[in-house]
């Protein structure tokens, strides 16, 4: 065997490693900026802080990165809104552990909206080309976090319900009375907000 | 509430979410681009062969220069331009060893800090 032959065998074996690294990486990024947004938006509704969405999206992007970028590609998507999910849960625990240490200040504890049971007002395809971001964003933040996490990863993110057992680690009766709630909750908001429009006017 | 009631809320609720996302400001973009670059850099720092490469990579080097040193010059007598034979492929080669170069100049850096 010549040198020569030695030295590109030794250079084709270092460019095989680095090339599939390179593409993994491309892969990889291609991937993440396809999802940062979504996943930003989620993190924020769920944090209400842009700065801690940030961060928690961040987190979740290493996690992937580190642990699961060998995994196939077709399932990174469920593995990161599982990831997100999971640091997003985290971040309740967090500050519901910090609310109770400072419970004597008095703060929001998140209520739940109440059952549902408002008569539609109006045809409903009016009261949803009225709807705006910001009055759907309110009423996403006050869904409880796992029915919000379930109707943003259904509806926005498109995740099917296999998919949405895997990212929220629950049964599939789980994810749909989840996604019955959160859209019933939802259209209450809709048409709370819709009534209250038409009495301020 | 229908079925056709929750598809329609689903759809605006989409609609407005992905004009949201569309339209995000640039500040935002910034930093969960700055958090997409971080997150994939953690990925070359925990390589595990990362460092045997370096270390590879210093070896042959050494070994090339050592080589070029001690050899004369001599061209084959079937002599041909090298740059001839640059096709497409060896782009990437060439980008291979922009990247080889720039895992050594952080090696580099890093025994530089540790010292």
């Amino acid at each position: 065997m010549s040198e020569s032959t030695v030295t590109q065998g030794y250079t084709l074996g270092y460019r095989n490693q680095d090339r599939s690294c390179v593409r993994d990486n491309q892969e990889l990024d291609t991937f993440l900026a396809s999802v940062e947004r979504s996943a930003f938006r989620m993190a924020e509704i769920a944090t209400r802080d842009s700065d801690d969405a940030v961060d928690v999206v961040q987190d979740a992007m290493i996690k992937l990165v580190e642990k699961y970028a060998h995994k196939p590609r077709t399932e990174w998507r469920p593995l990161f809104f599982r990831i997100l999910q999971s640091r997003i849960t985290d971040f309740h625990r967090r500050k519901s552990r910090t609310a109770r240490i400072f419970s004597w200040f008095g703060s929001d504890n998140g209520e739940e909206l109440d059952a549902v049971g408002a008569e539609q007002t109006g045809p409903l395809d009016i009261l949803l080309e009225q709807l705006t971001l910001d009055s759907l964003i309110a009423g996403l933040e006050r869904l409880p976090p796992r029915q919000q996490q379930v109707f943003l990863l259904r509806n926005w993110e498109g995740l099917s319900v296999a998919e949405t057992v895997k990212a929220m680690k629950c049964g599939e009766g789980s994810v749909k009375t989840h996604l019955s709630r959160a859209t019933a909750t939802l259209m209450k908001a809709v048409l709370d907000g819709a009534n209250e429009a038409r009495v301020t006017d | 509430m229908s079925d056709q009631e929750s598809d329609k809320l689903a759809a605006k609720a989409r609609e407005l979410l992905d004009e949201s996302a569309e339209h995000m400001d640039a500040a935002t973009r910034s930093r969960l681009h700055q958090a997409r670059v971080r997150a994939l850099e953690s990925r070359r720092r925990r390589m595990p062969w990362y460092g045997w490469a370096t270390g590879g990579v210093f070896a042959a080097s050494a070994a090339f220069a050592l080589l070029v040193y001690q050899a004369p010059a001599q061209l084959p007598l079937n002599y041909a331009d090298p740059t001839e034979s640059l096709a497409v492929d060896d782009m990437e080669l060439l980008e291979d060893m922009e990247f080889m170069a720039w895992m050594i100049l952080q090696e580099s850096d890093r025994q530089d800090a540790a010292s």
